[in-house]
């Protein structure tokens, strides 16, 4: 079986480092982008299976993106999961079309399963 | 994970200090000089968590091997060695450190993170990562790195590190969720453990340096009184319905049946006047009403002490025997004011102890490490007390070298006091008498005269007026100076 391929976007060089971190520990084959517009480009080029974004970035924020991909009619199956230090209920999310959120401060280390069932899911 | 939800340190007297807890997914750094006992309070609370089921990860950046630190921690009572190494396992990163510098030490950091799943990761030796990093930046981006990992992944990490002078300067002061301080300082010729938690990012906490020690079971510190009473809310002043009767006769009469049921009552006088048997009166007269109460000397042993009720007649002894009063002596040379304070108020609070005698706030005074802590320290103590609706009773001996003229142990202590009973000796001739008076009852009414009482073998009497003939018309109660402590 391939390794799954993740889009980690987050203009945070930290956070970006742990998350695909684990996510590659995990098996997953990480992809990964520190500005909006930057990921949209890969996503176009590279095709992910399932994409992380965070949601506060300068630039296109995660919204943009998620909506930037949910738009393209080649891109639009992919899984997007928008996550932030803003909780689920402080954050509008759900207009952008993403299929997930997630708390930045929750338990990271259950991302991996988190994404492999959304994949599963999509399919 | 909510915003108040607490990961305790299980050091007796610090979650105290921290209102709880740390925050999980915290760093904290850990700071002190060496031997300062930095290494045994991060084992403490990792020992703590690793028997309740937690898992540990200890990594070690070039400090003692981990051999050295099992073998310190075998001589503590809260360390099980059996932890190690499935709940509780040492792992060191000076591999990393040395094969791949820093940029290593955040991917061996970041692997072991995700093998060990652990729930506290304390790091022991920031000191060493600092020196060996290339730049400040890297030494920056790892610190951040160690925060990042924390609160995403919700591990919360004690970081352990040497003080070192240029401290303010360096990012884990800024980057830290909370810093905690150990610290000696000299005091009375012995040498002081102090903890302080210098910051605690979003949370209450009790400030100010704390008095600590390290014994067989570990640290434990004693938060201050004057920090725990500031941290009462609403500062606690509950009525005084009920009144606390001293048991003398004639000293009730005087005062309306008694003080209030949680005043602080001052009785200044000089050696041999009887203060110490005014206070085992009141404590016996409380046991006989039921409630329980506690003798805290430091003069005279438990047994001297029954002796001397017995002499007078009290029924102190088979209270004491019933565990309805308790006495508790300290040696005058273990002054641990701190120390002796929390066991007092521990006691207070679990054994619901009415009334507490202090013989005599004398001692506590000189315990205390610095100057000018007496009056808040006393304050605050007695706030306290009175909190949980205790009378307290401080007897302090102030007289000149004859005992004719009793001064105030300390300046303002009549604004921290309830009541005060000057007890003295007045002299007629070539006759010593003793007289006491009510100098002062918080809103309450009572006698004013001057009386002479009586000590013998059927307790103390209290008598009428004391007949003014040949003797010297002065008050003999004065402030004291300033300069008293």
């Amino acid at each position: 079986m391939s390794a799954l391929r993740v889009l980690v976007v987050d203009d945070e060089p930290m956070m970006l480092e742990i998350a695909a971190g684990m996510l590659s520990a995990s098996g997953f084959k990480v992809l990964t982008a520190m500005r909006g517009e930057e990921a949209i480009e890969i996503a176009r080029r590279d095709r992910p299976e399932v994409v992380l974004c965070d949601i506060m970035m300068p630039g296109l924020d995660g919204r943009d993106v998620c909506r930037a991909i949910k738009d393209d009619p080649d891109l639009g199956g992919i899984p997007v999961v928008l996550h932030s230090s803003l909780r689920e209920d402080e954050v509008d999310w759900q207009s952008s079309g993403a299929d997930a959120f997630r708390y930045k401060l929750s338990d990271l280390r259950g991302l991996p399963s988190f994404l492999r069932q959304l994949v599963e899911g999509a399919h | 994970m909510a915003d108040d939800a607490q990961f305790v340190t299980a050091v007796p007297g610090l979650d105290r200090l921290l209102c709880g807890g740390l925050r999980p997914g915290g760093m904290y750094l850990v700071a002190g000089d060496p031997g300062a006992g930095k290494t045994v309070l991060a084992h403490q609370t990792g020992a703590h968590h690793a028997a309740g089921g937690g898992s540990i990860l200890y990594l070690t950046a070039l400090v003692e091997s981990h051999q050295t630190l099992l073998s310190q921690m075998r001589s503590f009572s809260f360390f099980n060695p059996s932890i190690v190494p499935n709940a509780f396992y040492y792992a060191s990163v000076a591999p990393a450190l040395e094969s791949g510098g820093l940029n290593g030490v955040r991917q061996e950091i970041a692997r072991l993170l995700l093998s060990r799943e652990p729930d506290l990761v304390i790091l022991d030796g920031l000191h060493t990562l600092k020196v060996m990093a290339d730049s400040a930046a890297e030494y920056q981006r790892l610190l951040t790195f160690l925060q990042a990992q924390c609160a995403s992944t919700g591990v919360t990490m004690l970081v352990i590190a040497n003080r070192e002078a240029q401290d303010a300067a360096d990012p884990m002061y800024t980057v830290s969720d909370g810093i905690l301080v150990l610290e000696t300082e000299q005091s009375n010729r012995r040498r002081i453990r102090t903890l302080e938690v210098r910051k605690l990012r979003g949370r209450q906490h009790l400030t100010g340096s704390h008095v600590m020690e390290i014994t067989g079971d570990g640290v434990r510190v004693y938060p201050r009184v004057e920090a725990l009473a500031a941290n009462l809310k609403p500062p606690f002043e509950p009525p005084l319905p009920a009144h606390a009767a001293f048991g003398i006769e004639g000293v009730d009469a005087m005062i309306d049946d008694g003080f209030g049921s949680n005043s602080v009552t001052l009785i200044p006088g000089p050696s041999g006047v009887g203060k110490t048997l005014f206070g085992l009166s009141f404590l016996t007269a409380g046991a006989e009403a039921g409630e329980n109460v506690l003798f805290l000397g430091f003069h005279e042993t438990p047994d001297r002490l029954l002796a001397k009720a017995d002499s007078i007649g009290l029924t102190l002894r088979p209270h004491v025997a019933a565990g309805r009063a308790d006495i508790r002596w300290h040696a005058a040379a273990d002054l641990a004011v701190d120390r002796i304070a929390q066991g007092v108020l521990d006691d207070v609070e679990r054994n619901d102890i009415r009334r507490v005698v202090i013989d005599s706030m004398d001692e506590l005074r000189h315990g205390l490490s610095r100057p000018g802590r007496t009056l808040p320290f006393l304050s605050a103590f007695t706030q306290l007390l009175r909190g949980h609706g205790t009378a307290v009773l401080l007897t302090s001996e102030a007289s000149d070298s004859d005992g004719l003229r009793v001064t105030a142990p300390l300046p303002e202590i009549s604004a921290a006091v309830d009541n005060i009973v000057v007890l003295r000796y007045l002299q007629a001739g070539a006759q010593l008498h003793r007289a006491m008076s009510i100098l002062k009852v918080r809103d309450q009414a009572h006698d004013e005269l001057l009386r002479e009482y009586t000590i013998s073998a059927k307790g103390i009497t209290v008598g009428g007026r004391l007949d003014p003939t040949g003797l010297p018309d002065t008050v003999s109660y004065a402030p004291a100076s300033g300069d008293t402590e």
